[in-house]
């Protein structure tokens, strides 16, 4: 009886309920769309990072991690490489052969890091493969071909065709280089990426090198959560002297990341919610001071304070429920027609794509972040409502009654 | 039933300088089935009276005692309770909820008594037929006139079966046809059902009904007859 | 007399009047916090990469933007940097090669950095003596070289050691030499930290074979915001010679980073101020409506219509003044004393803020444009939140108004 009282009072004056409700689609909109925002590009950020350059799981030698020589290559590798084969959650190895070095045009000089893949398993693990916007992918024929990105190419002022020179310090402690012919050029979604990575065979750059062996083995697997068991699994399978990783920690950035999403979406829901209470608190003092006399009568034929208090409450939360299930409503509405289109960032691309996120964003947002949303909005107004309610409390009916609004 | 006052008092700014004695020293007896007036000009201290009697005031000194309790000893939950089960009132401005029809105005006492469903929708149902609304039962006091809304009102008060009714000024707000409508069926009621009815008044034909009439001036009790 | 009314009227209500005030007051508190908090980050992050790394402008080969090449220089004599001496707004001018070398220690290589600059001038500039970590600064003579700390890690390298510099010279001719360590560098930027070789200009020229020539002039202005017109000057006297950029050209993805920063902060803003106003719209509207009465009798009694309208309008405006003045009070003193201790961060967050490049500290920038922003804001706001209210009380019509009134809606 209460409940359908209360309903019906908020309905009292129109104008008010729906400027409120008004305010509160407005404000959830925006939140959610910020929400949908960050978490659309920091998705694409990370998917794009494990995509092209962490993977799910890495196995190095420990000794590489902490000191990146040429001579500590992985132990035991082949025994590895056939064991992590025989796991059905891998979906795709690739075994790489890595040093730091420049690459150099008649042009122009660059650091980079020098990529020796295997060109079956590269392509299965990362789309680079697919992604070659210039020439070709590398192939067994020819003589040094190397994948260079289109950053590199502008720099460097090259073309598909065009000679470098790759030169690094080989396993004796020698700078040692040789001349390259550039096969394709490739461009990932992240541009520092691209500046510091050119690809080339392994067996390439293993002869120049002097060595043989893996410095980096990348696991892709089906199942991005089954990289934090599997990681344990398999360094059990290992020597202890290499270290496997999983892409957090490969990326801590990304763990972090992750983390700092969640704090950073509560605070903006905290504030908009916030700034929400103020106009609730404002409108149903309003509501209430207006129905004094009402209040004094309701107490006069026998309705308890309490009672009073409950209906105040029940018409604030009606309102709260009412404006966050509009508001999602309408955010839903407006996240469907954005990942329908997408959002193009256009001039801005250049910036985020240091980061790895792609051109074009799709806003994501979680049924948990629905969730949280309706529970925090119908909370606060409650707790609003108490502020208002309380006055009534405070009231003795013949003086209630006597007032005239 | 009967409600007793001894030495009822009520003053208002009792430090002040001014102060105002709205009731002074009042000892009065109603019966049960009484029709009772009590007339006075304004600011002659009846509503203050009315609303000492009915439990919505609380008296500067003395007591009011209903069937020897004493209503002014009662805490507040205790005393909203008692106005509940056994006290109705009319007011002025009817003071119906707007947003109620009529139907759902007259059941809401009945309902916060904890009654069935069924049962107050019975009687309300009744009621309003009682004083004539049937036709008008599901439309809110916005679209109801003044004299519809102070039927609605009766109803109301009657509904959860009161000992005795407090009407202020009932026919204040209403023409000379709505008065008359009115006044017969609070006298039928009064005269099939032995409810209590006390009216506080200046309206003359409100005063040629009623069987006694207490003149209320300034805060005191001038004449008390039968007629 | 309207302003004593108005400021009566409002206390009135006293409630309702500190509940909107305080509204408006929380949402300007926070966005002035947030866009000090900003504009303070970005300022800061601009300061270092200009000192540091980009300056604020840089004359280049006309080439040499999209080359990077060490075969597009500039003259190193005073003739050619004339124009750009006597320019006003010029406070600084530094000529510098910068050039990519592959750095070598033990076993170990890299691609670095070379920065080849006049180490007092720099140290002038940026005080980057200041950031030594370990060993001593350069002079303009030495035979020696500074690194980044990450670099000194990655390559396992301590004062006194010594490194291989070798690369692509002038005219092809082969740069390549072996200098000691003389010091090592806590650089403040994250990303050059690991790849950055920091030698004597001399030396540098010497290493790459170019003579008397430069990558680079690196200038400071005096005057931030006359950049851009100082940037229009300068390319008019160079013109076709060389290339004038400004830090924004320079590191296009900072700038934008901090645009898409600045944007996401003001679009949180306004949906704040947004929410907020849906609230003042409302105080504002009811408030009209309730008093339709008591202006019915006040235009009556012969109030003029315009002077009513001119009374809502100095209430709302006490409103809103009354929110600007406790939304600086409230944030004022967390201004003042961030301004003085800003924050740093530690942990997780400052090594993320690390990793993209930036300084994990969030200084406050107190500058009078960002509250006479806020307070525009707010003002504008009550101005659209008052079209309507102000449209009913013009469209007032006298009878009913003294009948009814006190009817809301």
């Amino acid at each position: 009886m209460l409940v359908k009282l209360a309903w019906r009072n908020l309905w009292r004056n129109k104008l008010r309920t729906s400027i409120m409700l008004s305010a509160m689609v407005f404000g959830l909109m925006g939140v959610v769309s910020m929400m949908g925002f960050m978490t659309g590009m920091y998705g694409s950020m990370i998917d794009n990072a494990i995509a092209w350059q962490t993977s799910h799981i890495q196995v190095h030698n420990s000794r590489y991690l902490n000191n990146p020589d040429i001579n500590s290559t992985i132990v035991d590798s082949h025994q590895l490489i056939a064991s992590i084969e025989q796991l059905p959650q891998v979906r795709a190895l690739s075994a790489r052969f890595v040093t730091d070095g420049m690459v150099a045009s008649a042009r122009s000089a660059r650091g980079v890091r020098i990529n020796g893949i295997d060109l079956e398993s590269e392509a299965l693990v990362t789309p680079l493969a697919a992604n070659i916007r210039q020439g070709e992918w590398l192939s067994l024929e020819g003589r040094n071909p190397v994948l260079v990105s289109n950053k590199t190419a502008e720099r460097l002022r090259l073309r598909v065709g065009s000679k470098v020179v790759l030169t690094f310090t080989n396993a004796s402690g020698d700078v040692t280089g040789a001349a390259f012919r550039v096969r394709g050029i490739f461009k990932t979604p992240t541009s520092s990426f691209d500046e510091g990575n050119v690809f080339v065979r392994r067996g390439d750059l293993m002869a120049l090198a002097g060595i043989e062996g893996s410095h980096e083995i990348a696991i892709l697997l089906d199942d991005e959560k089954a990289a934090f068991s599997l990681r344990d699994v398999l360094q059990a399978q290992t020597s202890n002297q290499n270290t496997v990783r999983d892409w957090q920690q490969v990326q801590p950035m990304l763990a972090s990341i992750i983390n700092q999403m969640g704090t950073s979406n509560a605070i903006m829901l905290g504030i908009f919610v916030l700034a929400l209470s103020f106009g609730i608190v404002n409108i149903m003092l309003m509501s209430v001071f207006e129905r004094t006399r009402e209040f004094g009568v309701l107490m006069a034929v026998g309705m308890q304070k309490y009672n009073i208090f409950l209906l105040i409450m029940l018409e604030t939360a009606w309102l709260g429920i009412t404006g966050a299930l509009l508001g999602i409503a309408g955010s839903v509405g407006l996240m469907r027609l954005l990942q329908h289109t997408g959002v193009s960032l256009g001039k801005l691309a250049e910036g985020l794509g240091a980061f790895g996120v792609d051109t074009t964003l799709y806003p994501q947002v979680s049924l948990t972040d629905y969730q949280m949303i309706f529970i925090t909005v119908v909370a606060a107004s409650i707790l609003a409502a108490l502020y208002p309610a309380r006055q009534i409390l405070k009231q003795r009916p013949v003086d209630a009654m006597a007032e005239k609004h | 039933m009967t409600i007793q006052t001894n030495q009822l008092c009520k003053t208002y700014n009792p430090d002040s300088d001014f102060p105002v004695h709205a009731v002074k020293s009042l000892d009065l007896a109603i019966e049960q089935g009484e029709f009772v007036a009590v007339m006075g000009p304004s600011g002659s201290g009846k509503t203050t009276l009315l609303n000492m009697l009915g439990g919505i005031d609380t008296p500067t000194s003395g007591e009011v005692r209903i069937d020897d309790c004493d209503i002014c000893e009662l805490k507040e939950k205790e005393l909203i309770a008692f106005r509940r089960d056994h006290i109705g009132f009319i007011f002025q401005d009817y003071s119906l909820l707007p947003v109620l029809t009529a139907l759902e105005n007259v059941e809401f006492v009945m309902q916060l008594q904890g009654h069935s469903e069924k049962e107050c929708r019975q009687r309300a149902s009744a009621l309003l037929k009682q004083v004539g609304l049937t036709d008008q039962q599901h439309k809110t006091p916005a679209k109801l006139s003044g004299g519809q809304q102070q039927r609605v009102a009766v109803a109301r008060a009657l509904a959860p079966r009161p000992r005795f009714v407090m009407a202020d000024e009932p026919t204040a707000n209403l023409d000379a046809q709505s008065t008359a409508e009115l006044l017969d069926i609070m006298q039928q009621l009064n005269e099939k059902e032995g409810t209590t009815f006390i009216f506080s008044t200046h309206d003359p034909r409100v005063i040629k009904r009623a069987r006694r009439v207490i003149v209320f001036e300034d805060g005191e009790l001038k004449e008390d007859r039968r007629q | 007399m309207l302003v004593k009314l108005a400021w009566r009227n409002l206390w009135r209500q006293k409630r309702r009047t500190v509940l909107t005030a305080s509204a408006l007051a929380l949402a300007l508190a926070l966005s002035l916090f947030m866009r000090c908090l900003q504009e303070g980050s970005y300022a800061n992050n601009i300061e270092n990469a200009a000192r540091f790394y980009t300056g604020l402008i840089q004359i280049q080969h006309p080439e040499f933007s999209d080359s990077q090449s060490i075969d597009d220089l500039l003259p190193a004599d005073s003739q050619f940097i004339a124009p750009a001496k006597s320019h006003p707004n010029i406070k600084r001018i530094l000529p510098r090669i910068e050039s990519f070398a592959l750095a070598a220690a033990g076993d170990k290589s890299k691609g670095v950095m070379v920065m080849g600059v006049i180490p007092e001038q720099e140290n002038d500039y940026s005080g980057i003596a200041g950031k030594l970590s370990e060993g001593t600064f350069l002079s303009a003579d030495d035979q020696q070289v500074l690194i980044g700390e990450g670099l000194a890690r990655f390559l396992n390298l301590q004062v006194g050691d010594e490194i291989i510099l070798y690369g692509q010279g002038y005219r092809g001719q082969t740069a390549a030499g072996l200098y000691p360590v003389k010091g090592i560098l806590d650089f403040p930027m994250p990303q050059l930290d690991n790849q950055l070789v920091y030698m004597p200009l001399a030396l540098a020229q010497t290493l790459y074979s170019t003579e008397q020539q430069v990558t680079a002039w690196v200038l400071h202005t005096r005057i931030l915001s006359a950049l851009p017109q100082t940037v229009a000057e300068l390319s008019a006297d160079y013109d076709g010679l060389a290339n004038i950029r400004d830090w924004q050209d320079l590191s296009p993805e900072m700038a934008q980073q901090i645009l898409m920063d600045k944007a996401g902060g003001i679009i949180m803003m306004y949906l704040l101020y947004g929410v907020v106003g849906f609230g003042l719209f409302a105080t504002l509207l009811m408030m009209t409506l309730e008093r339709q009465r008591e202006f019915g009798v006040m235009l009556a009694t012969g109030l003029l219509r315009k002077k009513l309208l001119a009374l809502i309008s100095i209430e709302s405006l006490f409103i809103a003044l009354l929110g600007v003045v406790l939304g600086l009070g409230i944030s004022a003193p967390f201004l003042i004393w961030f301004y003085y201790n800003p924050i740093v961060l530690t942990g997780e967050t400052a090594e993320m803020i690390l990793e993209m490049g930036w300084d994990p500290v969030l200084p406050i920038l107190l500058e009078p444009w960002l509250f006479v922003n806020q307070i525009t804001i707010v003002l504008g706001l009550l101005l659209l939140c008052l079209i309507y209210p102000m449209w009913r009380v013009y469209q007032l019509d006298l009878v009913s108004a003294l009948k009814g009134g006190g009817h809301a809606g």
